[in-house]
C-alpha cells in the first residue's frame, strides 16, 4: 500500500514536466500562435480573389488543369498515415516503444487529415456547389471513394486520438486545470475504475483493428483518382500499393521531423529516447527500399513498353523540365535517407531529422512529378503544356504547413503530447508483463528438474 | 432513336479554320483574350491540330479539325462526381452548366482534351453578347464545356419535323461547322442509319478514328486523305 | 404560253409544300404554317440574303435574325462564288458589327491637335463649303481620294464625285495587278481563270485556298461543289509550306521570290518535251520562235526557254531538286484541264509583273484560253452608264497617272509630293483605306497627310490613316447598309452580289455613298445633274436597270427554282422573269444577287484586244512602253537600253520583252529576309475588330492574340532559337517583335510573319501582335510601280527564351519536324 502511494507520488512527479506545456504555457503560445495564424489569414485573404474572380488567378491551364491543390491534397493526406495507421499497428504487434509516440503521431494524422482534406474544395470551379456530391453525388466517381474513405479516416483517426486521452484529461480536470469546465466535458466522467479501463482498453482495441483497413484504403482509391483515368503516367495497376507505400513512408519521416522538433522545445528527452528514433528510423529505412523499389518497377515498365504517349511523358520527367523535380525526388527518397540511415555513426538524432526532412520533401516532389508532367503531355497537341503555381496557390500552400504547426501549438497548449497514462501504465503494468511474456518465449524449466544453471 | 455522329473528310478538308469561327458564333464562346490565351486558356470547343509527317516527297502538314468526338464509351463521363457530363439515349456527351462544380476531373479524363473551363466569367465587351445565339445558354464561370454536336440544332429539327408530321430525315439536323465548311468537308448525321451519308462514309474504307485503340469509341470519324 | 413570275412562283410554293420542302428556303416562302410555329416563337425569326462586305470576293450570307437581331449567319447556298462556304472572319462579321470600338459619331480635329465630337451637320457643311471653294477656283484637280480594294459600282461613284468636283485623282490603294496581263494578252482587266472546271491548278506563290481575290471561291469550286472522286487538284510552288501549300498534292518549296523562274523551268520542260499545244501555239501566240522585223532578228520564247531555262539552272535558282521541276510539268501536261495561277508572296516583289508573265505563259503553251477550265474573261455585267457632266469642267489629268509601266504607287507619289508648293493635293479623302497600315513607309505617308490642309477619312473605326485626318465620318459596317459587289478579280463566272442591310445602324453612322451623293450636291449645286441620286439605294437602282431588262443571266435562286424552269422551259413554256425593274430589284433584294456563269467569249479579237490580237509572247506593247520610257529621239535601240538600266533590270534588249526570270531585290543588311503572308484570318481589313478572329489568329501554329515568325528548322538552329522564343525582327525602318514558331517546308534564309495584326481600330487599346509592314523598306516592281513587300533584310534578336515544354505537332506521325 504504502509501495503504491511512493509509486504514485514518484509517477505523479514524473507527470508534472509532461503536464508543463498545458499548466505553464507562456509568451512563446501566444507568439507563435499568432505569427502562425497570420500566415494563414494571408494566404485566405489571397484565395479570396480566387473565389471573387475565378480559377483564373491560378497557374493552371488548359491541358494542365490540377496543380498545387491537388499536389498538396495527395501529399497532406500522405503525410496523414504516419500517425493512426504506424501506432495503430504498434499497439496491435504491442511494441512496447510505441507508447510516447503514439499521441503525437494520431494528433499528425488529425491535423494534417483536416487540411489535405479540404484542398479539392480549394480547387472547385464552383466551390458553391460543394454539396452536389452529397445531393447528386455518382457513385461510380473515384472522387466520391475518396470523400467516403477520407471522411471515414477522419471520423476514426478524431475517436481513435480522443479515446486514450480521457485518462489524461481527467488527470488535468482533478488537478483543476483552466478551462476546467472544458476538461470536465471531455473527461466524460472518468474515474478510472476498472470497469472503465477494461471498456477503454476494448474500445482502444476496435478501434486499432479498424482503422488500418481505412488507412490503407485512404491512400489506394487516392491513387485511383489518377490510376482510373486512360492517362499516360497515371493508367496503372500498382499506384495504388505504390501510393499507400508512399504515404506511410512520408508519414514516418513526419513523425521522425515532428518528434525531433517537440522534443527540443518541450524538453521531451526523457522521454523520447536514442531508441525510439533508431527504432523509427530503420522503418523508414525499410520503407525508403520499398518506395524505391516500386519507383523502379513502375518507370521501368512505362519505358519498356516505350508507348509513345507514355514516352512524352517518361521524358518530360526524366530530362526534359522536369527533370530536377524528379531527379531531385530520387535524391530526396533514396540517396539520402539510404546514405545516412544505413550505418550506425549517421543515425544520430541530427542525422535523421535531415533524412526525414529529406523524405518529406522528396514525396512531395513525387506528387508533384505525378500529377503534372502527365497534365503537361496530353495525347493531342496543345499550344502550351506549361505550368507556374500563382501567388495564391503559394499562400495555400504556406497557410496549409501553417495550420499544421498551429495544430500542434494548440494541442500542446491544452493537452499533453505524451501519453501519461500509458506510461504509467507501461511503469506498472507491461515490465512484469514483458518479463512474463518474454519467459513465456524462452523454454519451460524441466518438470522437477534442478535449474538449468546448474549444469553437469 | 438516333446515334448522331460526324465524318471528317480531311481529303477536302483545307484547314481553312471556319468551322471553328462557327462554333464560336452558334454556340456562343467568348474569347478569353490576350493574356489567357498566353497562359494557354484559348476558347475553342474545336480545334485543327497540325499533324506534321514525312512522305516520300517531302514534308507534309495537316490540319486535322477536332470537336469533342462525343465517345460511346466517354472516360470524362465515367468520372463525373455529380453526373454534370453524360452521356444522352442519342449518343451526345452533354454538359449541365448549372450542376457541374468545377473539378476539371472530365478535362483529366479526356483523352483528347476536348473540354474547356471557364477559368472567369466569360467576357462580352461592350455589346457583343447582343449577338449571342438564343438558342444556347451562356455559361457561368468556374464550369466545364465543350462541343455539344449542336444538340439544340437537333431538338429544333426534331420539333420541326414532328410539326411536319414526319420523322427526322437524313440531311434534316446540321452542325454549324458543317453548314458553313466551304469544303464540304464534313458529313453529320445518324450513324445507327444505315443509308445515312454519315453512316455510308463512316463505314467506308478510308474512314479511321483518332486513337481508335483506347477503346473511347469515338463518333467522329475521319476520311483519310488520297494521294 | 407565257407565266408571269409571280405565278411561277406561286406554283413552285404550292410544288415546294406538297413536296414537303423547305424551311425558310432562300428563295421562297412555304406556304407552311405549320413549320412558322414550329420554328421557336412565331413569326420571331426570319433569315435574309445579303452579302459579306468585309474583303472583295463578296461572299453570299444568309443572316438568321431573333426578334430583328442577327444572332447568326451561314453561307449562301444559292451563291455562285461561295456555294454555302464562308471564311472565319465573314463568319465572325456579327464581332464587327457590335464591335465597341467603333466610331460612333462624326470626330473634328481642333486647335490642339485632338479629336472632338461634332455634329454630321456642322461637318457635312464644312466639307462642303471648302470643296465648293476649291472648285471655284478652278482647284478641283487638286482634290484627290483614295479607296481600298472595293466594289466597281462603288468605284464608279467615287470617280463621279470627284467628277463633279472637277478632279480625276482617284486611285486604290491596293495596287494594280493587271499590268502584266495587259502586256502579254493586252486585256485592261485581270482575266478570269475557271477553277469549276479546271482539273490540275498549278499555284506559284498564291496560297489559293487562304488568299487571293477569292479563297472561299477556289475551295468551293475546286472541292466544295465537286464529288470527291472530280475534285480539282492543286499544285504549290513557293517557298512556305501554308494550309494551302499543305493541302497540295504536291509542294515544291523554292526561295523567296523565284517562282517566275521555276515556272520557265517548267514551261522548257513542256517545250522539250513537247508537251504544249502546238496549234493554240502556231495560230494565236506572237513570239514563240524567232521572229525578224525591218530584216533584224528578234529572240523568241522558245530559243530563250532551251538556251537559259533548263532545270538544272532552275533548280539552282529556286534552291529546289531538278528533278522536281520535271515531274511539276509532267503533271501540269497530263491535265485535261490545266491552269497555272500566281499570286501572294510570287507578286509581293520587286519582280512581280515578270513572275505573272513567266506563269501565264504556262497558260499560253498549253493553249487553255477560252475554254472551260481554261482562262476566260467573265461575262460583262450590263450596267446603266453614269450620266454626262454637264457643262464638263473638263477634269485635268490625274496626278496619280495613268495604270501601266512606269506608274508610281499613289500613296507614295502622295507622300512625296504633299510638301510642294502650290501643294499637289489640297484635300483629299480616304474613303474605307488603310494605307497608313498597309504601305511601307507608313509613318512618312502620315508626316504627309499632316501637310494636307484637309483630310476627310470616311472609315467605321478610327484607324491608323484616320487618326492623321482632320475630318473623321464614321460609316457603317456592311451590315448596316446597301452595297453591290461585283465580280471579283481572277473569277471566271460573273457575279452581282446585293447586300442590304439586315440591321438598323447601331450608331449615327452614315453610308460612304450617301455621304458623298450629299457633298456633291452641297458642293456643286449646278451639277447636281450628273448625280441625281437621292441616297445610293437609288443609285443602285439606276445603275441596274440595265441589267434587269438585259434578260441575261439569271438571279442566285435556288437549284430547284432552276431546274423547274429549266424543265418547263424545255417544254415550251416561256416566263416572263420580271414585270419590270422594281420587281427585278425587289428580287434582285430577295435573293441578293445576279450571275451569269463563264461563257467563252467566242471570238479571239475580245480575248487578245492588242495590236495582233493574239498572246504576245514578245510583248511588243511592252517593247513599246519601254522605248518610250527610255524616252528622246534617237535609235529604239539606244532609248530601250535607257530604259533597261534605269529600271535596273538584268535582262537583255530582247529578253526583257519575254518572260524571263529578274532576280528580286533585297534593300537593307540582315542575315533574313522578310516575307510577309496573309492567313484566312486575316481576310479582309476588320477582322481584328473581332475578339474571336484574334482568338483564333493563328490557328495553323495553335496561336492566337500574336505576331509569330515562321522559321525552317535549319534558320532557327542557325540563328540559335527555338520553338515559343520571343525575338525581335530589327530593319532600319524600326523592329516588331514574334513569337518564333519552328516551321517545316520554310526557306532557309526567309522569316515569315502573318499580316492583318498591330492593328489600332480605336484609341486607348492595347494593339494586338505587330505589323511587318512597318519595318519594311520600299522598293517597287520597276514595271507596275506596286511596291514591294519582301525586298526587306532583317535582323533577328531574342528577346526571352520560351518555358521548356510548349508541343505543337501531333507525334504519332512524323513527330518533330
Ligand atoms: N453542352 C450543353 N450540355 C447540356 C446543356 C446545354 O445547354 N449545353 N443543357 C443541359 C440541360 S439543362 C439539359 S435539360 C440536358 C438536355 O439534354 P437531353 O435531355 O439529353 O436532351 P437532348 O439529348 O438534347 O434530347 C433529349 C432526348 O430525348 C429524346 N427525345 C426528344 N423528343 C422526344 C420525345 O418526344 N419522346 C421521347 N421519349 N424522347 C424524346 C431525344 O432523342 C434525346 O435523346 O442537356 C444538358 N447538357
Ligand atoms: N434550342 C434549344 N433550346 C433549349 C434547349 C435546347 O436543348 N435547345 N434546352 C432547354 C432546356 S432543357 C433548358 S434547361 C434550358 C437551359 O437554358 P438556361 O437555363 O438558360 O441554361 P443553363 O445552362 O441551364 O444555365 C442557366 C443560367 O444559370 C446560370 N447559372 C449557372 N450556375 C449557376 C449558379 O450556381 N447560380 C446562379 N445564380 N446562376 C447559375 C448560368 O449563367 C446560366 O446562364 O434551355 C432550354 N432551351
Ligand atoms: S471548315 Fe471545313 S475545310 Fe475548313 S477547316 Fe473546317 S472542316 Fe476543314
Ligand atoms: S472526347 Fe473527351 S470529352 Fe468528348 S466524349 Fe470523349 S472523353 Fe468526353
Ligand atoms: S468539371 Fe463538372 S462536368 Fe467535369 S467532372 Fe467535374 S463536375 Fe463533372
Ligand atoms: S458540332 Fe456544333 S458544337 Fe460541335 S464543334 Fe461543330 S459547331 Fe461546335
Ligand atoms: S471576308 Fe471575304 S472571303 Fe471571308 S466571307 Fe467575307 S467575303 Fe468571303
Ligand atoms: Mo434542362
Amino acid at each position: 500500500m504504502k509501495n503504491a502511494t511512493n509509486d504514485n507520488a514518484a509517477s505523479a512527479y514524473a507527470d508534472q514536466e509532461l503536464l508543463r506545456s498545458v499548466e505553464q504555457s507562456g509568451a512563446g503560445f501566444r507568439v507563435a500562435s499568432t505569427l502562425l495564424l497570420l500566415v494563414l489569414l494571408a494566404g485566405w485573404l489571397l484565395f479570396s480573389r480566387q473565389l471573387l474572380y475565378g480559377m483564373g488567378v491560378t497557374g493552371l491551364n488548359q491541358p494542365v488543369v490540377w496543380g498545387f491543390y491537388i499536389v498538396n491534397f495527395v501529399f497532406f493526406i500522405g503525410i496523414s498515415h504516419a500517425g493512426t495507421l504506424i501506432s495503430a499497428i504498434l499497439r496491435l504487434s504491442n511494441a512496447e516503444w510505441r507508447r510516447p509516440i503514439t499521441r503525437m503521431a494520431e494528433v499528425i494524422t488529425v491535423v494534417v487529415l483536416a487540411i489535405g482534406g479540404f484542398h479539392p474544395v480549394l480547387d472547385l470551379g464552383r466551390p458553391d456547389r460543394m454539396l452536389n456530391i452529397f445531393t447528386a453525388g455518382r457513385l461510380q466517381s473515384p472522387l466520391l471513394w475518396d470523400v467516403s474513405s477520407i471522411t471515414a479516416y477522419f471520423m476514426a483517426s478524431t475517436v481513435y486520438l480522443y479515446i486514450p486521452m480521457i485518462p489524461d484529461i481527467a488527470l488535468l480536470r482533478d488537478r483543476g486545470t483552466w478551462p476546467h469546465w472544458f476538461y470536465t466535458f471531455l473527461a466524460w466522467g472518468w474515474q478510472g475504475t476498472p470497469r472503465q479501463r477494461k471498456v477503454l482498453d476494448r474500445a482502444v482495441g476496435i478501434m486499432m483493428v479498424l482503422v488500418i483497413p481505412v488507412a490503407i484504403s485512404v491512400h489506394t482509391v487516392i491513387s485511383y483518382i489518377f490510376a482510373m483515368t486512360l492517362q499516360p503516367g497515371w493508367h496503372s495497376t500498382i499506384f495504388g500499393p505504390y501510393f499507400v507505400v508512399g504515404a506511410i513512408f512520408s508519414g514516418i519521416a513526419a513523425l521522425l521531423v515532428v518528434m525531433i522538433v517537440l522534443r527540443r522545445i518541450y524538453h521531451l528527452e526523457r522521454y523520447l529516447k536514442q531508441v525510439h528514433f533508431d527504432h523509427l528510423s530503420k522503418l523508414l529505412l525499410v520503407m525508403s527500399l520499398l518506395w524505391f523499389y516500386f519507383t523502379f518497377s513502375e518507370y521501368l515498365t512505362a519505358f519498356f513498353g516505350h508507348e509513345p504517349t507514355e514516352m512524352r511523358v517518361f521524358f518530360h520527367k526524366f530530362l526534359g523540365p522536369y527533370a530536377i523535380f524528379f531527379w531531385g525526388m530520387v535524391a530526396c527518397n533514396f540517396l539520402i535517407p539510404v546514405g545516412i540511415l544505413s550505418f550506425r555513426r549517421t543515425r544520430t538524432i541530427p542525422g535523421i531529422l535531415v533524412a526525414s526532412c529529406a523524405v518529406v520533401v522528396g514525396m512531395w516532389l513525387e506528387r508533384l512529378n505525378i500529377v503534372v508532367p502527365s497534365l503537361a503531355n496530353p495525347r493531342l497537341p496543345y499550344p502550351t503544356g506549361f505550368y507556374f503555381p500563382s501567388l495564391v496557390e503559394w499562400a495555400m500552400f504556406a497557410g496549409g504547413i501553417a495550420t499544421f504547426i498551429l495544430g500542434f501549438v494548440v494541442f500542446a497548449r491544452f493537452f499533453p503530447l505524451i501519453s501519461i497514462w500509458e506510461i504509467r501504465e507501461g511503469r506498472e503494468h507491461s515490465i512484469p508483463e514483458t518479463t512474463e511474456r518474454l519467459q513465456g518465449y524462452l523454454p519451460d524449466p524441466e518438470p522437477g528438474g534442478t535449474p538449468v544453471s546448474a549444469g553437469r | 432513336m438516333s446515334r448522331w455522329g460526324m465524318v471528317f473528310d480531311l481529303d477536302r478538308c483545307t484547314g481553312c479554320s471556319n468551322c471553328m469561327a462557327a462554333c464560336h458564333q452558334e454556340n456562343n464562346l467568348a474569347a478569353s483574350g490576350p493574356e489567357e490565351t498566353r497562359l494557354g486558356r484559348a476558347f475553342h470547343w474545336i480545334r485543327l491540330l497540325p499533324e506534321a509527317s514525312q512522305s516520300p516527297h517531302g514534308v507534309r502538314i495537316q490540319f486535322i479539325p477536332q470537336p469533342c468526338f462525343q465517345c460511346d464509351d466517354p472516360p470524362c463521363v465515367r468520372v463525373c462526381p455529380v453526373h454534370a457530363t453524360y452521356l444522352s439515349e442519342e449518343g451526345i456527351v452533354g454538359q449541365v452548366y448549372s450542376r457541374c462544380i468545377g473539378c476539371r476531373y472530365c478535362m483529366a479524363a479526356c483523352p483528347y482534351s476536348a473540354k474547356v473551363f471557364n477559368w472567369y466569367e466569360p467576357n462580352w465587351e461592350g455589346d457583343l453578347a447582343k449577338k449571342a445565339n438564343p438558342d444556347v445558354s451562356m455559361r457561368p464561370k468556374g464550369v466545364v464545356e465543350k462541343c455539344t454536336f449542336c444538340h439544340h440544332r437537333i431538338i429544333a429539327a426534331r420539333e420541326e419535323s414532328r410539326a411536319r408530321g414526319r420523322a427526322l430525315e437524313d440531311g434534316d439536323v446540321t452542325t454549324a461547322c458543317a453548314e458553313s465548311c466551304p469544303a464540304q468537308a464534313i458529313i453529320f448525321g445518324d450513324l445507327d442509319d444505315p443509308q445515312s451519308r454519315v453512316s455510308l462514309a463512316a463505314r467506308g474504307p478510308r474512314a479511321f478514328r483518332l486513337h481508335d485503340d483506347l477503346g473511347t469509341e469515338p463518333k467522329v470519324y475521319y476520311l483519310a486523305e488520297q494521294e | 404560253m407565257i407565266i408571269p413570275r409571280r405565278e411561277f412562283l406561286s406554283l413552285l410554293g404550292v410544288t415546294a409544300g406538297a413536296a414537303g420542302l423547305g424551311g425558310c428556303g432562300p428563295s421562297w416562302e412555304v406556304p407552311d404554317r405549320l413549320v412558322e410555329l414550329a420554328q421557336r416563337g412565331p413569326g420571331l425569326e426570319r433569315q435574309i440574303q445579303t452579302v459579306c462586305g468585309l474583303c472583295p470576293a463578296g461572299c453570299g450570307l444568309t443572316v438568321r435574325l431573333v426578334d430583328g437581331l442577327p444572332v447568326g449567319l451561314k453561307g449562301n447556298r444559292n451563291h455562285p462564288l461561295n456555294r454555302g462556304g464562308l471564311c472565319p472572319v465573314g463568319q465572325a462579321s456579327l464581332e464587327v458589327l457590335y464591335s465597341p470600338q467603333r466610331l460612333k459619331a462624326p470626330l473634328r480635329r481642333n486647335s490642339r491637335g485632338e479629336f472632338e465630337p461634332v455634329g454630321w451637320e456642322e461637318a457635312i457643311a464644312e466639307i462642303a463649303e471648302r470643296l465648293g471653294a476649291l472648285r471655284d477656283r478652278g482647284a478641283g484637280g487638286r482634290i484627290g481620294l483614295l479607296h481600298g480594294s472595293t466594289s466597281s459600282l462603288f468605284e464608279d461613284l467615287l470617280r463621279q464625285f470627284l467628277g463633279v468636283l472637277g478632279s480625276a485623282n482617284l486611285a486604290c490603294t491596293e495596287g494594280s495587278a493587271v499590268l502584266p496581263y495587259s502586256l502579254s494578252q493586252g486585256v485592261d482587266r485581270v482575266p478570269g481563270f475557271d477553277l469549276s472546271n479546271s482539273d490540275v491548278v498549278l499555284s506559284f506563290g498564291l496560297d489559293l485556298f487562304e488568299d487571293g481575290p477569292a479563297p472561299i471561291h477556289a475551295i468551293s469550286a475546286l472541292i466544295g461543289s465537286r464529288t470527291t472522286a472530280d475534285r480539282g487538284a492543286l499544285l504549290h510552288v513557293g517557298s512556305r509550306l501554308s494550309p494551302s501549300a499543305a493541302k497540295a498534292q504536291r509542294f515544291v518549296p523554292v526561295r523567296p521570290g523565284t517562282h517566275g523562274a521555276f515556272a520557265l523551268g517548267v514551261a522548257n520542260v513542256l517545250v522539250r518535251e513537247g508537251r504544249y499545244d502546238r496549234d493554240f501555239v502556231a495560230q494565236r501566240t506572237f513570239g514563240f520562235d524567232d521572229w525578224t522585223e525591218q530584216g533584224q532578228q528578234h529572240l523568241g520564247f522558245r530559243r530563250l526557254l532551251l538556251e537559259r531555262y533548263y532545270p538544272d539552272r532552275v533548280a539552282q535558282i529556286c534552291g529546289c531538286p531538278a528533278a522536281s521541276v520535271a515531274d511539276m510539268a509532267r503533271r501540269f501536261a497530263r491535265a485535261s484541264a490545266p491552269l497555272a495561277l500566281v499570286g501572294g508572296e510570287a507578286t509581293a516583289g520587286s519582280n512581280a509583273s515578270w513572275n505573272v508573265m513567266a506563269v501565264h505563259a504556262l497558260n499560253a503553251l498549253m493553249g487553255v484560253f477560252n475554254r472551260p477550265g481554261g482562262v476566260m474573261p467573265a461575262p460583262q455585267i450590263p450596267l446603266t452608264a453614269l450620266p454626262p457632266l454637264q457643262p464638263p469642267p473638263g477634269p485635268a489629268a490625274s496626278i496619280f497617272g495613268r495604270a501601266g509601266l512606269g506608274r508610281r504607287d499613289p500613296v507614295e507619289l502622295l507622300a512625296t509630293r504633299a510638301g510642294d508648293a502650290p501643294p499637289a493635293v489640297e484635300a483629299l479623302f480616304l474613303v474605307e483605306t488603310n494605307p497608313v497600315h498597309w504601305k511601307p513607309r507608313g509613318a512618312k505617308l502620315a508626316e504627309a497627310l499632316q501637310q494636307i490642309p484637309l483630310v476627310v477619312a470616311l472609315t467605321p473605326f478610327l484607324d491608323e490613316s484616320a487618326r492623321q485626318a482632320d475630318l473623321v465620318l464614321p460609316t457603317h459596317v456592311f451590315l448596316e447598309g446597301w452595297q453591290a459587289w461585283s465580280t471579283p478579280l481572277t473569277t471566271a463566272l460573273s457575279v452581282l452580289g446585293l447586300a442590304q442591310p439586315v440591321v438598323e445602324p447601331l450608331f449615327e453612322t452614315r453610308h460612304p455613298g450617301d455621304l458623298l451623293l450629299e457633298l456633291a450636291r452641297r458642293a456643286v449645286p449646278d451639277l447636281a445633274s450628273a448625280v441625281p441620286w437621292s441616297d445610293y439605294t437609288e443609285y443602285l437602282k439606276y445603275r441596274l436597270t440595265a441589267l434587269a431588262s438585259s434578260g441575261q443571266g439569271s438571279l442566285l435562286s435556288g437549284a430547284f427554282e432552276e431546274s423547274w424552269r429549266h424543265f418547263l422551259e424545255q417544254r415550251g413554256w416561256r416566263f416572263l422573269r420580271h414585270r419590270d425593274a422594281e420587281d427585278f430589284w425587289n428580287e434582285l433584294v430577295r435573293q441578293a444577287g445576279w450571275w451569269s456563269p463563264p461563257s467563252s467569249p467566242g471570238h479571239w479579237e475580245w480575248l487578245f484586244p492588242n495590236q495582233s490580237q493574239r498572246y504576245e509572247f514578245f510583248s511588243r506593247t511592252l517593247r513599246q512602253r519601254l522605248i518610250e520610257e527610255g524616252g528622246s529621239g534617237e535609235s529604239a535601240e539606244r532609248s530601250l537600253q535607257r530604259a533597261i538600266e534605269s529600271l535596273q533590270l538584268a535582262a537583255g534588249p530582247d529578253e526583257v520583252c519575254l518572260p524571263h526570270y529578274e532576280p528580286p531585290s533585297q534593300l537593307g543588311e540582315g542575315d533574313l529576309t522578310l516575307v510577309p503572308f496573309r492567313p484566312i484570318t486575316a481576310r479582309g481589313d476588320l477582322g481584328s475588330a473581332s475578339p474571336m478572329v484574334m482568338e483564333m489568329f493563328g490557328y495553323p501554329v495553335l496561336s492566337g492574340w500574336e505576331s509569330w515568325a515562321e522559321l525552317s528548322a535549319e534558320t532557327a538552329q542557325e540563328l540559335g532559337v527555338d520553338e515559343g522564343d520571343w525575338v525581335a525582327l530589327e530593319s532600319e525602318e524600326g523592329s516588331i517583335e514574334a513569337r518564333v514558331r519552328v516551321q517545316p517546308g520554310a526557306a532557309e534564309g526567309g522569316v515569315y510573319v502573318a499580316l492583318g495584326l498591330g492593328r489600332e481600330l480605336a484609341e486607348h487599346r492595347s494593339v494586338v501582335g505587330s505589323n511587318p509592314i512597318r519595318i519594311m523598306l520600299a522598293d517597287r516592281d520597276g514595271l507596275s510601280g506596286n511596291l514591294s513587300l519582301t525586298s526587306t533584310r532583317v535582323r533577328l534578336r531574342l528577346l526571352q527564351r520560351a518555358p521548356a515544354g510548349s508541343r505543337r505537332w501531333t507525334q504519332e506521325e512524323g513527330g518533330h519536324v
